[in-house]
């Protein structure tokens, strides 16, 4: 009885931690979008959108093939819908971007190349709550198409950059500081 | 008053999201570019263009139209004039053509083509 009774104290004192902890950081930082998620709450993010992605999202194979053409279609539409926000390269280095919260991932890097296929469909049909990416629907070729599009991101040409420039107008990705 | 004003800007923000959701990807038809034929084949032809010469692929999904009516293949010869509509490959040097409109009157009998209704 005695140990119930420590261990339930023990609990509160913990919740009252973290609640006056969630506080102050809550009050310190404000509710602004343009700071950075901390890692923690970038790392707790991450793992609950996996855990609430369907085993069967999660393991869907790409149906289409990495043709030229496909992945040409796919550029059109990325640079179409996507790179506003994206950008063309897939950096996130663009205005919108810089004042989401969470921001964009560079999408050339691990955070989203790790993802399996159907993640990133599943993504790109759905959205993702609390964030800027929209649910975009669909069920078809075209959001496979875009999944052949982001595995190419890292590999993306200049010339491939130039293309979705003249559909976008949306200047190649610099080093600049937003 | 302030409630309709309300609900009519939710409206709105919502009829712009669902054309938005509603865009089909696959009606792009891509940039118009126009050119000259210089060559032709059984898989393409090849378009000079202001930015040079450029390989134009056709599929069995590909429109042929002259004046908004459909044409066929063989119609299209060297020296014709054409706008393409299609997707322009990575290497920048290949179209894969979803439409292509030629210009001009019709020359008929050339080919044997004519018009194709």
């Amino acid at each position: 009885m005695y140990r119930l009774k420590i261990t339930a104290l023990l609990a509160l004192g913990v919740l009252i931690v973290a609640a006056a902890g969630a506080y102050w950081y809550t009050t310190a930082h404000g509710f602004s979008a343009r700071t950075e998620p901390n890692p923690i709450e970038a790392f707790l993010a991450r793992k609950v959108r996996r855990l609430a992605t369907p085993s069967s999202a999660i393991n869907a194979s790409n149906p289409l093939e990495a043709t030229p053409l496909n992945i040409a279609e796919a550029r059109d539409h990325f640079a179409d819908h996507c790179a506003v926000c994206h950008g063309n390269d897939g950096s996130g280095r663009t205005p919108i971007n810089a004042g989401l919260y969470p921001p964009a991932p560079d999408m050339r890097g691990p955070v989203t190349q790790d993802l399996t296929d159907g993640e990133i469909f599943y993504i790109i049909k759905n959205g993702i709550r609390f964030t800027g990416m929209p649910g975009w629907g669909g069920e078809g070729e075209e959001n496979w198409k875009l999944v052949l599009f982001i595995r190419h991101l890292p590999k993306i040409t200049e010339t491939e950059l130039e293309l979705m420039q003249e559909i976008n107008g949306i200047e190649l990705a610099s080093g600049e500081e937003h | 008053m302030q409630r309709r004003r309300f609900l009519g800007t939710i409206l709105a923000a919502g009829g712009s999201a669902a054309a938005l959701m509603a865009h089909d990807a696959s009606k792009h038809k891509g940039k118009p570019i126009k050119g000259e034929v210089t060559a032709t084949g059984p898989a393409g032809f090849d378009l000079k263009t202001d930015k040079g010469v450029l390989k134009i692929s056709v599929t069995a999904k590909t429109r042929f139209e002259r004046d908004e009516e459909p044409v066929r293949f063989d119609e299209i010869s060297e020296g014709a004039h054409v706008t393409v509509f299609g997707t322009m490959l990575g290497d920048g040097k290949e179209v894969v053509a979803k439409e292509v409109n030629l210009q001009g009157a019709a020359e008929h009998g050339h080919h044997g083509g004519g018009h194709k209704h």
